[in-house]
């Protein structure tokens, strides 16, 4: 069996209840979850299951009470800022609101270049532009795009820019949290077919969260089903869907109500 | 035939601000008494735009045409003649119930307002409050009846908010986008509970959704929008099984679907929907379109016409129709 | 009506060629000056206005044109040093408090609230009383009370925006904590606070002709706005131009700032709401 790329082991969080009270709710509790290096796993869960805290945390954006986090074979879970920063080119991440993700105040060349020259060792001008411009065409925009502001651009399109920023520092691993749930239907279905394409292409592994089971059944090999702060069931996304052990996840197949189409 | 629907609407165009570009365009639709109706298209269709420019709710557009609830007109109504339908002869449950409701107003002060204004006493109404509750499906009502809206989650909130547009016991109940913010079981429930109480009371009930598959469950009859525009009419089983238009074809395409594995990829429509001040020429539709011809791009936009069991404004439908079998 | 891209009526354009005129003339007033602002002649006491002496004369026979171009040198320099250091500390305080959070931010923001406490009219007599009268004392007075409002108000930002996606993306990223602080943090939350700061200088300007005015500030024979009124005061009914055209300098200069900082407020994003500290 090959190790794993990305593994948690126990991961545990709590988030208090508020200034005063000693109350508790367990955003984590004990998961413990892993992904192949080439795969593509899915993280499934109502509001409130924990998914976005795991995906979080395993970026290192989140500390864990508990539990620990490895990468490509290392532990990270203490890691401080600057041990850090290498494996920021490794692990990349693209967050769910397409229009709180990218600052409003840097073109789109800004945006992109300040992961290359900290990570890809290119402090060209020309080299850089050039990348950028790679990049933008990969993920289906105009490279005049560069110089326009997020602000010029529709949910889908900033999007693909968010998906070109994390894209542009070669990351061995992605994580995305719900980077469709915010677009049309027809925009969905253009984001998902390029997230199809570059996992094929780049050879990326990912962790894809989701709420949407036939995204997840779309885009994943294998999922994680999870309800309150736990992993209620795992396995490849053929068998969750179509033979489901637990009653929840029954639930929410039958819930997500499926079109009637030819 | 059309002098039974409780709303007919006509010729609707709705137009922002200073712009002399349409948002929603010369649109017409009828609705039974007791009907569901399915109102679905992506942002910018116009779709939520034009139910509330009826309801005389939107600041500084502008609105012409005709829209008649039970033969009167409510275009260009007064307040006074709106204000009477508001809330009491038509319902509007929106999507986010948190900005529906007053977060310094009990969830029974809130639902029982309308009914006290209409003159029922303080212990009547709050007592008709508890009764909407406990119909809606909030446990302990008599309890909750008294409690503050953050108290509820997302699921019961919305509920609250759909015991306030069932308070007055209106004849149309109007659901935009009402469960997008929801979990998708919490979404099955509140669907069905507002479809049950419309057959309870046969009310007719209007969905606006971008979500097909909430249509494809909970509608009679759909309209589906395109750049303020009314591409398609047809019935619920009709149009999965038989789309009357390219882009309603489009939308069921690009579905991910559990099960489905034959396709690597998802087909989509190409390029993006137009931008309200750069409006294609001709058919709207026509850039996105596989099946598009030049009369499409030069001919004027397509008008709405009946085919079979519904409406289509596709100029190329025998061709779509031959060529998507 | 909308004259260029950012300016709406008349009165807006007049605000803001007043304001850049008021700064052409801080910057060269003394080259153009006519005469000797603290020349005086007392043989040319209470000259009204004429060719040769554009605002008439003083008490000691010096030009009050002359004086009222230095004069805004002095106010707007003064004005401007302020401001400066007020930003200055307000915004390291503000940004330290929010970033840090727990402990380090209650105890930086009670240390605020203290020094909120302070009359700056107080404090400048206090000042006056115990180093002697003059700018500085007035200068010194006003950074001392203005800081803490910048300070709050930089804390209120930087919390607003420091959870938002694009900060956390640019931590996914790698971005080092100063750069994140002055590529994304500032540059989208402080617009708020360059608004207030122009609608400041307006303030301060008040402020230090007030106090120069009741004495406390610049001293006669300083070309100081407020303190040439005080001075024309006694003589004001039959040498009516001595506080005139001070008086109006004060009153336009003030304005006219205002106005541009209302400008900028509005063209900044629509959205802005002004906050009182």
């Amino acid at each position: 069996m090959m190790a794993a790329l990305v593994e948690t082991r126990g991961l545990t969080k709590r988030f208090s209840q508020g200034f005063f009270s000693s109350q508790k709710t367990t955003a984590l509790d004990d998961v413990s979850i892993f992904i192949e290096p080439g795969e593509t796993v899915g993280l499934v869960g109502e509001s409130g299951s924990g998914k976005s805290t795991l995906a979080l945390s395993i970026a290192r954006l989140l500390h864990v009470d508990s539990g620990q986090i490895f990468f490509d074979g290392d532990e990270i879970t203490e890691l401080t800022t600057s041990k850090m920063r290498p494996l920021r080119k490794e692990l990349q991440f693209v967050f769910q609101d397409p229009y709180s993700s990218l600052n409003p105040r840097m073109s789109v060349k800004a945006i992109i270049s300040e992961g290359i020259r900290l990570h890809r060792g290119l402090s060209n001008k020309t080299e850089i532009e050039d990348e950028i411009a790679n990049i933008l065409t990969t993920v289906g925009l105009d490279k005049d795009s560069m110089r326009k502001h997020p602000k010029e651009f529709s949910g889908g399109q900033r999007q693909r820019i968010a998906i070109a920023r994390a894209l542009a520092v070669e990351p061995k691993f992605l994580i995305c949290d719900e980077p469709v749930s915010a677009l049309d239907m027809s925009i969905q279905a253009q984001i998902l077919n390029l997230l199809k394409t570059l996992k094929k292409e780049r050879n990326i592994s990912m962790l894809f969260i989701s709420h949407d089971l036939a995204v997840i059944n779309f885009l994943c090999d294998r999922a994680y089903i999870m309800k309150s702060g736990q992993i209620i069931e795992q396995g490849k996304v053929d068998k969750i869907f179509n033979s489901p052990k637990e009653r929840y996840t029954q639930d929410l197949l039958s819930a997500s109500l499926l079109v009637n189409a030819n | 035939m059309q002098s039974m629907n409780i709303l007919e609407v006509e010729s609707l165009s709705v137009r922002f601000g200073e712009s002399s570009a349409k948002a929603v365009e010369e649109i017409s639709f009828g609705l039974a008494k007791g009907e569901t109706l399915g109102i679905a298209g992506e942002s910018g269709s116009g779709k939520t735009a034009s139910i509330l420019s009826i309801l005389g709710l939107l600041q500084r557009a502008t609105v012409e045409g005709s829209a008649k609830f039970e033969g009167q007109e409510l275009i260009g109504a007064g307040n006074k003649l709106l204000n009477g339908i508001r809330g009491k002869r038509i319902g509007l449950v929106l999507q986010d119930p948190f900005a529906a409701l007053d977060p310094v107003q009990t969830v029974g002060h809130q639902i029982s307002e309308g009914l006290r204004a209409s003159g029922w006493s303080k212990k009547r109404a709050m007592q008709h409050a508890v009764h909407l509750l406990e119909e809606v499906g909030v446990p302990s009502a008599s309890e909750r009846v008294n409690a503050y809206p953050h108290q509820f989650s997302g699921g019961m909130r919305q509920r609250v908010v759909i015991a306030m547009a069932l308070a007055q016991d209106p004849d149309i109940l109007i659901a935009d986008e009402p469960t997008t913010a929801l979990d998708v079981r919490i979404q099955k429930q509140v669907l069905d509970l507002m479809k049950q109480q419309c057959e309870n009371r046969g009310m007719s009930l209007v969905i606006i959704t971008h979500d097909l598959s909430i249509i494809s469950h909970y509608t009679d009859r759909i309209i589906i929008m395109y750049a303020g525009k009314i591409v398609e009419e047809s019935t619920r089983l009709k149009l999965f099984d038989r789309p009357l238009h390219p882009y309603t074809q489009g939308l069921l395409d690009c579905l991910p679907q559990i099960g489905n594995n034959e396709n690597e990829y998802l087909k989509t429509i190409r390029g993006q929907p137009p931008i309200l001040g750069q409006l294609p020429s001709g058919c709207r539709f026509h850039p996105r379109c596989s099946f598009a011809e030049s009369a499409c791009m030069h001919g004027p936009n397509p008008p709405l016409i009946p085919i079979k069991w519904g409406h289509s404004a596709c100029i190329q439908l025998e061709k779509f129709l031959r060529e998507s079998q | 009506m909308k004259f260029g891209k950012y300016l709406r009526s008349p009165l807006e354009i007049a605000a803001v060629f007043f304001a850049v005129l008021m700064v052409v003339l801080a910057l060269i007033g003394p080259l153009i000056a006519p005469h000797d602002p603290y020349g005086v002649d007392f043989y040319n006491r209470f000259l009204p206005p004429s060719a040769e002496y554009f605002f008439g004369t003083d008490a000691t026979g010096r030009d009050v044109f002359s004086r009222v171009l230095y004069g805004a040198r002095l106010t707007l320099a003064s004005a401007l040093v302020v401001i400066v250091i007020v930003a200055v500390i307000g915004i390291i305080i503000g940004v330290v408090s929010a970033l840090s959070g727990g402990i380090l931010d209650d105890i930086l923001m009670r240390f605020t609230d203290i020094w909120l406490a302070f009359p700056p009219l107080v404090l400048a007599l206090g000042f006056a009383a115990a180093f002697g009268a003059g700018i500085n004392a007035a200068i010194l007075a006003l950074v001392i009370t203005w800081w803490p409002g910048y300070a709050r108000l930089t804390r209120a930002l930087i919390v607003e925006t420091k959870d938002k996606d694009f900060i956390v993306a640019a931590k996914a990223m790698g971005v080092g904590k100063f750069r994140t602080i002055i590529f994304h943090l500032i540059p989208n939350s402080l617009d708020v606070l360059f608004v207030q700061l122009s609608l400041d200088v307006a303030a301060v300007i008040l402020v230090i002709s007030g106090l120069s005015f009741i004495g406390v500030g610049a001293q006669i024979p300083l070309a100081e706005w407020g303190a040439m009124i005080a001075d024309g005061r006694s003589a004001m009914s039959r040498a009516w131009w001595v506080v005139l055209f001070p008086g109006l300098a004060i009153l336009l200069t003030a304005v006219s700032f205002n106005l541009v900082g209302d400008i900028l407020r509005r063209e900044l994003d629509p959205a802005l709401r002004t906050r009182e500290f």
